[in-house]
Formats: C-alpha cells, structure tokens, sequence
C-alpha cells in the first residue's frame, strides 16, 4: 500500500466508530504488510543476538483507539508490529541490550521511555524500520513488566483510558462497600503511578534487597485487595 | 516460532480460548486471526490477538495478563 493509501485509511478510520467492511480489509493488508517485517526482525533477534522475543500485531481496536486519542497518523504509528523481551536485568544491563539491539539493525533508534516515561509506562523501545515498516521491540525489565501488566489488566477492568492519565469509569466507586475510609478506584490508579515512581527509584538505586522487600510488601498488599475484590 | 491465537474477555479478565499453531503456520494462524476478528465485530471486550513465541511458557512471561490474574501478577515479584 502507497503511503498516501495508508494516511487515507488512517483518516477514515479516526473518523468512524464502527470501521468500513472495506476498510477493515484494507487494514488486515496493512498488519499482513507489517507481519513480514516483524518476522524479519525476530530473526534477527534469534539469529544474530540469540534473544527469543515474543511477536504481537496490534490490534483494530487498539490502532482505531490510538487514532482518535493522539494526532499520529497510520502511516507513521511505529508500534503497529511489536517483539518483546523482559528479563532480570538491572537498568544497565537494560541499556546495554538496547543499544546490541540497535546495533544489529540497519535502521534503528531508541526510544527511552525511562527517561520519558508515558503515564508510569517505563521501558526501553527500539524502533527499527524494516521494508518501510517500523517495527517495535520492548525491552523491560522483570518490575517494569510487572507494573505495565498490572496497569494493563486493570485497563481491561476500569477502561484502558487509565493508561494514558485519564481517570477509571466510575472512578469515585469505593473498592469495598462499608468501610470506613474507602478506597476508590481513582486512589488505585494513584497508588500505581506512586508505585511505578518507586520502582524507578529502586531500580536506579541498583535495587537493595530490603528495598524490594519493602516494594514486594507492598505489592502484595494491592494483591491482597484486588483478591478481595475477586478482581482479575 | 509459534503461534497462539487468543480470544481474551477484557471485562471479565478471562481467556477465552487458545490455539495454537505450529511453526510454519504463520500465514494460516494470521488468516484465522482476521477472520475471528470479524466474527468479534459486535463483541468489543473480546480481544482477539495472535502471539509469536518459541514456547507457551515465553509468552506467560512476555504477556502474563492473559493467563494471570492481576493478583497472582503483583505477587509475581
């Protein structure tokens, strides 16, 4: 597809709820496009680095979403295609395979989500082009995995506009019915932006064991409440 | 690499149904992939995605939001 194709796609379906038969097709010729490039780039990960990523294409929901919600046109989202890599590693060891990354693409640069991190998401992204297609690769660490997982799968529950610094649906609904103080969704979605503050103090600290274990406490306790919520 | 089709329900947090294709099924699994997203058209909580991995263990690991709950992810430290 031309890129002019593409921009035309991309503006048809900002502009509708619900996308066009033909614009739907049109749409899985683009991911399909995009598929070859994310297969080149796994290969490259396996076969030059010895790294297994895991692949993903994006969603229609999720494109259409990013449409509406930001001013990136289709032609020119980079994470259409995604690989990615989480590990125990500390945030130099998480530089260093960044840059290797890089290193093993013609075309490629960094997108340091640490240093500018999206409404708590922190991460390393290098974006590298492939036959005209960027292509995404996520390199995160084990804590922020874990925190971008459990903003994701509270997402799912309260509306994925948490993500991007907008308040839950029904964010006032108090967590548990006759407490005293309540806690309300709103206040857990601040208790994550406190934790992923905390996590990126502790990981540029070098991560001290008593420091997690302070960290890990606290995890567990929001475990603890999303149990009780019988929440997934 | 393999390939796992997932049909996951946001709102309940709950997958679906899995399946998985074997390397060498690229083209096939992502034509399913499509089709299955037409056939979830009317359905918007359920997302349905094609993941690449070399195990099923690798993507619990990458993706642990489809196959955990969000308790047994906090307490994954």
């Amino acid at each position: 597809m031309s890129i002019s194709q593409i921009r035309a796609l991309g503006d048809r379906l900002r502009g509708k709820d619900d996308p066009r038969p033909n614009d739907l097709e049109l749409l899985q010729r683009l991911r399909a496009d995009y598929d070859q490039s994310l297969q080149l780039a796994e290969a490259v990960l396996r076969e030059k680095l010895e790294l297994r990523a895991t692949s993903r294409l994006k969603t229609v929901q999720t494109i259409v979403e990013k449409l509406k919600r930001e001013k990136t046109r289709l032609s020119e989202m980079q994470d259409i295609a995604g690989l990615r890599l989480v590990d125990d590693m500390t945030l130099s060891e998480q530089d260093e395979l960044a840059s290797r990354i890089a290193g093993a693409f013609d075309d490629a640069e960094i997108d340091d989500r640490r240093a500018r991190p999206s409404y708590g998401y922190r991460a390393k992204h290098v974006i590298v082009r492939i036959e005209g297609c960027p292509v995404e690769i996520q390199v995160r660490t084990r804590l922020q995995d874990l925190w971008a997982q459990a903003m994701e799968s509270l997402g799912d529950a309260w509306g994925r506009q948490i993500r991007y610094g907008l308040p839950p649906d029904e964010d006032q609904m108090p967590l548990i019915e006759d407490e005293q103080s309540p806690v309300t969704r709103a206040d857990v979605v601040d208790m994550m932006a406190g934790f992923s503050v905390e996590i990126a103090r502790l990981e540029a600290n070098g991560g001290a064991s008593e420091e997690l274990a302070t960290l890990r406490t606290q995890l567990e306790g929001l475990a603890r409440a999303f149990r009780t919520l019988n929440l997934k | 690499m393999k390939f796992f089709l997932i049909a996951y329900d946001r709102r309940q947090g709950k997958l679906l149904d899995m399946k998985e294709f074997p390397e060498g099924q690229r083209a096939r699994a992502l034509r399913e992939r499509f089709a299955r997203e037409v056939v979830e058209r009317d359905r918007p909580d359920v997302e349905v995605v094609l993941l690449g991995a070399e195990s099923q263990a690798d993507l619990e690991k990458t993706h642990a939001r489809y196959f955990k709950t969000l308790e047994q992810i906090a307490a994954s430290t």
